[in-house]
């Protein structure tokens, strides 16, 4: 029985939605109809999205099938990129990569079972930023905090009081109030001093002078447009009657 | 403990506790927005829904009474199939029209939690299967031509190499 033809099309393209892009290519193959369904974009569009492969240009209203061809291509760019099967005899194994990997780059290297496209942590945390524009709920936590005793509560204050320990905040420090020689790297060009402490001066450099903006040059009375300002003041004498002072005279 | 009368399309009743039967949003909408009312006997019609498969909706929604409610959708996680309970694979080893009807019932009850799982046991029909045992599977003619069905492969046929 043809789910496909028994079920209304959302339902047949939820359940397809489960499927991963093997299956779905497979299922591209049975007939027309799962071929035109299986290669809708709303369901390859979410699969090249959460692999960061954006469409590098905007698809015909009437276009089909972009974003299963989108996924595809990256794929089989990839596996250009990536060599087939790393061989053991080129890259010798060093007694380092043998103890626990010390970089990010040997530890990725070394979980040699994810696909290279899908990074090593699931949940990368370095991009994790404290941002009140996100959705948090925030009054929701610390609401839900309160309730537990965890924050706030009138014995943690007093026992904070009563030990008399405080954190001291570690106060900011100009860099000329320190030990300027612990900056032991070497200098740039443009800040190598003397021995004494001031600056060599380079004269042999020419810097260039303030750009100063030229003041513009009035066009001709015909060449002008009506966005400069008028060569005559407007209204030198009152081209207007005001009925009070007519009433007056 | 209240309980709520359900008329499958078939015109049997069937007497149904009203938290069993809120797991259905269809239900629960319903009821939060006529009220309810202890003394109204009068079954709620099911048009779309006949007796045995409300039967086996109403037997899910009994056993899952206690579950959580079902998380959000989340478009960036990898949606999985191989999640299904032991309990679940065993009520949904049913004949292949049962199933679309299940799926059918759940999506109008709105029930996710069946819905997901229904679908689920339908993808995994699908999974690690050829096209051609996929026809086989779903009893579907292949309406390709010799020529569009090498094209059609050679389309495809990135996914096969390893």
């Amino acid at each position: 029985m043809d789910f496909t033809a028994a079920l209304p099309r959302v339902l047949s393209i939820y359940i397809f939605s489960f499927l991963d892009p093997r299956s779905l290519c497979r299922c591209s193959q049975v007939s027309w109809h799962w071929k035109n369904i299986t290669e809708l974009d709303q369901i390859w569009m979410p699969k090249c999205i959460k692999l960061g492969w954006m469409l590098p240009f905007t698809p015909d209203p009437y276009e089909i099938g972009v974003w299963k061809r989108q996924y595809i291509e990256n794929i089989i760019t990839l596996k250009c990129m990536t060599p087939i099967k790393p061989k053991s005899s080129r890259t010798p194994r060093t007694p380092i990569s043998q103890s626990k990997p010390n970089t990010a780059r040997e530890a990725r290297s070394s979980s040699a079972s994810r696909p290279p496209w899908k990074g090593s942590d699931p949940v990368p945390k370095d991009i994790w930023r404290n941002n009140y524009l996100d959705n948090k709920d925030e009054v929701g936590i610390v609401k839900k905090l309160r309730e537990t005793g965890k924050y706030f509560n009138q014995e943690s204050i007093s026992k904070r009081v009563n030990t008399g320990k405080h954190v001291q905040i570690p106060r900011s420090k100009s860099v000329t109030t320190g030990d300027i020689n612990k900056y032991t790297g070497e200098r740039p060009s443009w800040a190598v001093t003397n021995g004494n402490g001031t600056y060599a001066l380079d004269l042999n450099t020419s810097r260039p002078a303030p750009v100063q903006r030229q003041p513009k040059a009035r066009p001709k009375s015909g060449k002008r447009t009506n966005r400069d300002p008028p060569v005559d003041p407007l209204f030198t004498d009152r081209p207007w009657n005001l009925i009070n002072d007519d009433d007056e005279c | 403990m209240p309980s709520i009368k359900l008329s499958s399309s078939d015109g049997e009743v069937f007497s149904v506790e009203v938290e069993i039967a809120k797991q259905s949003n269809t239900i629960k909408t319903m009821l939060e927005d006529l009220g309810m009312d202890e003394e109204d006997d009068e079954a709620v019609p099911l048009p779309n829904v006949n007796a045995a498969i409300l039967k086996r909706v109403i037997q899910w929604c009994t056993y899952h009474k206690d579950d959580p409610p079902p998380p959000e959708d989340d478009e960036n996680k990898e949606k999985r199939t191989d999640d299904i309970s032991s309990w679940d694979a065993d009520f949904l080893k049913v004949d292949q029209g049962t199933l679309f009807e299940l799926i059918l019932a759940a999506n109008y009850l709105d029930i996710k939690g069946l819905l997901d799982v229904t679908c689920k046991t339908v993808a995994n029909m699908i999974k690690g299967k050829s096209p051609e045992e996929i026809r086989k599977t779903f009893n579907i003619k292949n309406d390709f031509t010799q020529a569009e069905e090498d094209q059609v492969r050679r389309e495809n046929e990135w996914c096969e190499e390893k």
